[in-house]
């Protein structure tokens, strides 16, 4: 009852703020409000700095880039990418340059309208290393330089004729104001203002952002393309990940990120809510460390391709998804996720096989002692396996198959580490075995930066140091070939070797439970990005709350 | 009396200054760094690593660090916090003030509810009711505040929907209410986590205040209250109660520490934006300028409580002045 | 008070004998398909938890933890608390001024505060670590009760007159102030029992104190605290252990203390 009377007034505020304004960006009547539950602030707005999830989806929906990679999650060439920025593209004779044509009616968010000096503005800065843009290290491998042609155009000049050059590019570079950002020095940009108030060219502009409560974005009024149904999109920060699901089942957020499966299907018992499933794009493993912890020497027991495969094989991995994901996880099959292109549902697998883990042990030298555990030469068949408190899953996985390698006669001692702890053993090879896991991105080349030799030096990301000239040379071969079918027949070869070689015992593809308000209507969320649908995404009709009727804040 | 505040000022102000080189030397021995990549993001190689340690400094000698820390804070910089990307002082002005409207709530609300119970303890000491209201109260300071609010987020906030689940005002409707209706939306998120800390320090105090009251009675004030015909109960109001009140002041200093404690659980667990929440965070995200920064301010807040309740009582009290 | 002692006794031997009590194995996952966020039946009593495991059997193994970790910590703490304070009280001079402006500050940190501080720089930590941090932390209060006696009792007869045999200061310490201040010392560590009890809970529910699977009160409610609508079995159990030893141990403390210090026996 209560409401009433707020949302009478709220009614005539907003008429008159919308007088004021005067902006063409809709009347606000029809669009109403969502409200996302989430952990964590982002870190910062600035589009070269941003390193967590939450900092990437504000940032795509204040930022445009050239192109977008679209529903299709191809990374090859440029089939299935959606113009953004760039109202199109051609490429040179060679296809080694690709020019790109700037929407005319694109304009930055203070009125300016966008220029290819901003996109080469941008290049400089996410390629400067002083300024530690993450993905400045893959621009640089595949752009040499970019040079302007007149205001909207702009011509990128590649390395080499890398079939990814494209996706690598699009995604990695976002066009930059330079007339607001070119006389701040580069090593204070990502502390400048700028960061906590962006001025973007996207289809969102920030309105108010108070960190640890809100951060709010309205749609741009200067925005070229379609304008966003919704009023308004606010964030709310919670800590507490049980706080985060009280609050979605009480209505107080629209939506909710990564459900665990016992709240999805909690969530999924409400009328008023709905659970989504989206492909997964993260893989979790049990990691072996082949070497002895930094050194290296051979690691004295996952030095040995037999024993690793026994261990593969000791282990009936689809009873433990079940366990922990009932019917909703999937198992793993190597170092990529079925919603790649690249997946590949055929490859030999080691099965889940008592008896021949026991034949190969045994023939190993791994005979079973009085207590059950195997041993060879008075040492026991031990090891111990590191997990990070802050998973879930994992420590269930990790409990799960400390219970089954007993049976097999083999101990495994579980260490619980913090999440910092866990990352500092495992980049300084101090660990045994760990359970690890990666994201993955639809581009399937990114197996060389976690899996290949080149990774397992120089502070890479093979944290195991696995080396297989053969599977490197595959890799290569894939991430060279142009068409999509000479890639894929190298990436299966490559991964049935590195399958087989067992560097890890490929566990699970967590399931991506996404909870929503039946009184949304989203349309298909894109599995390596939800977030960009948002702009699509509106309230059902008759499904209205107060909260829809308020007027955004006029910034 | 102005030695006496010199003295107990420059006491405070050394006591800060050990709390924040014990914090300096603990947070730095923390394994991992501001910059280690986390679990599900470790993309942050190396080299990158390295660089952004040396850009901030912490490739330098402890020592150093230490020194340059101490400089800055003594200018009132408190130093870049990594995770928020701001300025600490910036975080700290924003988080403060709603620490303090928690705890301010939860101890005006506290100790009026224990004088309130304590009093009336008093007056009908020895009945039924008074020790069921006893027990209650020692049973009450045996919850964990995190159990308490656990079970204020369970049943009242998310079961039946009385108060919001979480945060400090609406995220979509405070903007556009009116002055009173915002008011009321911050009083509606503010009722539980502060009822939680309230409930603890009503128990508290009301425990303290019975004590006070029961040593008061016998006096002879109290008696000539009663011989002048007025009632047990007007006798105890009027006369013990206002002499009781005086070592209030100094059981208020000493929920200090306790309440704060009780808000790094409170408000972690209704995610209302203050200094704990901010802490924990700091915490494990291995901000260690913020975390610096946390230890500092929940030190201040205690230093000056106590050192408050010390002039207060010097006041009250003219051989204290010389003892010091 | 006989009721508190009751309650406690039955705590303490409940964590003596968990093997000999507990139904289940406290870490054993036998169905982890089927069996787990169970409500609480004849089978399981208090139910299971999600990954099957026992909340009885959790429970009572948890006992030991939390009594085993509190009552350690708060010898430690004594014993620490009634060290420095003997020295500062003995030595004076600077010694005294340094120690107790070390106490001052420790005392100005809000405990949780110092040991979030403590933890972050330790990293997960043991439970033999934990007793230290909760030890560590614990005693400057009762090294300024030892310093304030030490201090007015050195100048007492008994005590110069030994001085004056050659006695070593520490063993008229040891011999003729310490017994004094048992009392208060057992009063204080076992109020301080009520105290650290609700800490160590309250930081493995943050995730920093004792680490799963050992079970501990505080591990088990933060193992369910994700969703106590649902499964409040797993949040009750452990919780009404916490309260009902806090309380106890609270009652007994106030009892001795009414019985140590003469206002207080006036009072009731």
């Amino acid at each position: 009852m209560r409401f009433h009377s707020v949302r009478r007034g709220a009614c005539v505020m907003l008429g008159a703020a919308a007088l004021l304004a005067g902006c063409g960006g809709g009347d606000g009547s029809g669009g109403g409000t969502v409200i996302i539950g989430t952990g964590q602030d982002p870190k910062t707005l600035f589009p070269p700095a941003s390193d967590n999830i939450q900092a990437r989806v504000v940032t795509e929906l204040i930022f445009e880039r050239l192109a977008d990679r679209g529903g299709s999650l191809n990374t090859l060439g440029d089939a299935g990418f959606v113009p953004r920025l760039a109202q199109r593209w051609d490429w040179s004779a060679d296809s080694l340059r690709v020019t790109f044509h700037i929407d005319p009616r694109a304009r930055w968010q203070d009125g300016r309208a966008v220029s290819a000096e901003d996109v080469r503005f941008g290049f400089a800065v996410f390629t400067d290393t002083i300024v530690g843009a993450r993905t400045g290290a893959d621009l640089r491998a595949v752009v040499d330089s970019i040079s302007v042609g007149d205001s909207l155009t702009c011509t990128v000049w590649f390395r080499q004729r890398s079939p990814e050059r494209f996706d690598v590019l699009v995604t990695s570079l976002t066009p930059l104001p330079a007339h607001l950002l070119r006389a701040v020095r580069r090593d204070s940009l990502a502390l400048s203002g700028f960061a906590r108030n962006p001025v973007g060219n996207g289809p969102f502009k920030l309105v108010n952002w108070e960190q640890q409560v809100r951060l709010e974005l309205a749609p741009s009024p200067s925005y070229a393309g379609a304008r966003p149904a919704l009023d308004r999109v606010i964030w709310t920060f919670a800590p507490d990940a049980s706080t985060l699901v009280k609050q979605f089942m009480a209505g107080e957020s629209d939506f909710l990120e990564n459900l665990s499966v016992d709240d999805a299907a909690a969530a999924a018992r409400q009328p008023n809510l709905r659970v989504i499933r989206l492909g997964s794009f993260g893989y979790n493993f049990l990691q072996f460390n082949l070497r002895d912890g930094a050194s290296d020497r051979p690691h004295p027991l996952f030095g040995s391709r037999t024993l690793r495969r026994a261990l593969t094989m000791a282990l009936d991995r689809q009873l433990l998804v079940r366990s922990v994901f009932d019917s909703l996880g999937r198992v793993g099959l190597g170092p990529f996720v079925r919603a790649q292109w690249s997946a590949d549902t055929t490859i030999a697998q080691i099965a889940f096989d008592r008896q021949q883990a026991a034949r190969l042990l045994d023939s190993l030298g791994w005979h079973t002692g009085a207590d059950g555990i195997r041993t060879r030469d008075g040492q026991p068949l031990a090891f111990t396996l590191i997990v990070p408190t802050s998973s879930n899953p994992r420590q269930s996985f990790a409990v799960l198959i400390q219970e089954q390698l007993r049976i097999a006669g083999v101990k495994v001692d579980i260490e619980r580490l913090d999440g910092n702890t866990l990352v500092d053993r495992i980049q300084k090879h101090a660990f045994e075995a760990a359970m690890g896991g990666l994201a993955a991105t639809p581009a399937p080349s990114g197996v060389k930066q976690t899996w290949t030799g080149a990774a397992a030096r120089d502070g890479g990301l093979n944290y195991g140091r696995y080396e297989n000239a053969a599977f490197d040379a595959q890799v290569d071969s894939a991430i060279s070939a142009g068409a999509q079918a000479s890639a894929k027949s190298h990436y299966r070869a490559a991964y049935q070797i590195i399958v087989d070689d067992a560097p890890a015992i490929w566990l699970y593809e967590p399931p991506t439970l996404d909870g929503a308000s039946a009184r949304l209507q989203l349309g298909t969320l894109r599995p390596d990005a939800w977030w960009m649908g948002i702009p699509s995404w509106s309230i059902a009709p008759g499904k209205r709350l107060p909260r829809d009727a308020a007027p955004a804040k006029t910034p | 009396m102005r030695r006496f505040l010199l003295a107990r000022g420059a006491q405070a102000l050394a006591v800060i200054a050990l709390v924040a080189t014990l914090a300096f030397t603990l947070v730095h021995l923390a394994p991992g760094d501001p910059f280690a990549a986390s679990l599900d993001d470790p993309t942050n190689t190396a080299a990158l690593h390295a660089q952004q340690m040396h850009r901030w400094g912490y490739d330098q000698p402890l020592p150093v660090q230490y020194l340059k820390w101490l400089g800055n804070l003594a200018r009132g910089e408190f130093g870049w916090s990594h995770s928020r990307n701001r300025r600490v002082a910036d975080v700290l002005l924003e988080t403060v003030p709603r620490t303090f409207l928690l705890m301010g709530a939860a101890l005006v609300a506290g100790v009026l509810a224990g004088l309130a119970l304590g009093t009336w303890q008093a007056a009908r000491r020895g009945t039924p009711a008074e020790r069921a209201s006893g027990t209650l109260a020692t049973a009450v300071l045996s919850v964990p505040e995190f159990l308490v609010a656990l079970a204020a987020l369970a049943l009242p906030a998310a079961r039946w929907h009385w108060f919001p689940v979480s945060g400090i005002a609406d995220p979509a409707m405070h903007d556009s209410m009116s002055a009173i209706g915002r008011a009321w939306d911050v009083t509606r998120h503010l009722v539980l986590p502060a009822g939680t800390l309230a409930l603890l320090t009503a128990a508290g105090v009301s425990r303290y205040h019975r004590s006070a009251m029961l040593a008061m009675l016998p006096e002879e004030f109290v008696r000539t209250a009663r011989a002048k015909g007025a009632g047990e109960y007007t006798a105890v109001v009027r006369h013990a109660l206002r002499n009781a009140l005086g070592p209030l002041i100094t059981i208020v200093g000493l929920l200090l520490p306790t309440l704060f404690g009780g808000a790094v659980f409170v408000e972690t667990i209704f995610s209302w934006p203050g200094v704990g929440r901010m802490m924990v965070e700091a915490v494990g995200g291995n901000d260690y300028p913020l975390v610096l920064a946390g230890v500092l301010v929940g030190s201040v807040l205690v230093v000056l409580g106590s050192a408050l309740a010390d002039v207060l009582s010097a006041l009250a009290d003219p051989r204290l002045r010389i003892e010091a | 008070m006989k009721f508190a002692a009751a309650v406690l006794v039955l705590f303490v031997v409940v964590a003596v004998a968990a093997p000999a009590i507990a139904p289940h194995d406290p870490r054993a996952t036998p169905q982890s398909e089927t069996q787990k966020n169970l409500p609480p039946s004849g089978a399981h009593p208090f139910g299971t938890d999600q990954y099957s495991r026992d909340v009885l059997s959790r429970v009572i193994y948890g006992a030991r933890v939390s009594l085993g970790v509190a009552v350690v910590a708060v010898m430690l703490a004594l014993t620490l608390g009634a060290a420095i304070g003997a020295v500062a009280g003995y030595a004076g001079g600077w010694t005294d001024i340094i120690c107790m402006r070390v106490v001052d500050a420790m005392l100005s940190v809000p405990r949780v505060l110092l040991l979030l501080v403590l933890v972050a720089s330790t990293g997960p930590l043991t439970v033999g670590g934990i007793i230290v941090l909760l030890g560590c932390t614990g005693w400057p209060g009762t090294s300024r009760l030892v310093r304030g006696e030490v201090r007015l009792l050195k100048e007492r007869d008994y005590v110069l007159a030994s001085r004056a045999t050659g006695t070593p200061e520490w063993r008229v310490f040891v011999l003729h102030v310490l017994p004094g201040l048992v009392p208060q010392l057992l009063v204080t560590g076992t109020l301080a029992l009520a105290t650290v009890i609700p800490l160590e809970a309250g930081l493995s529910f943050l995730g920093l104190g004792v680490q799963p699977p050992t079970a501990s009160w505080g591990n088990i409610i933060s193992d369910a605290a994700g969703r106590p609508g649902d499964t409040w079995w797993v949040v009750l159990f452990p919780g009404l252990a916490i309260v009902c030893t806090v309380l106890a141990v609270n009652t007994i403390g106030e009892r001795l203390r009414e019985r140590i210090d003469p206002r207080g026996r006036s009072r009731t």
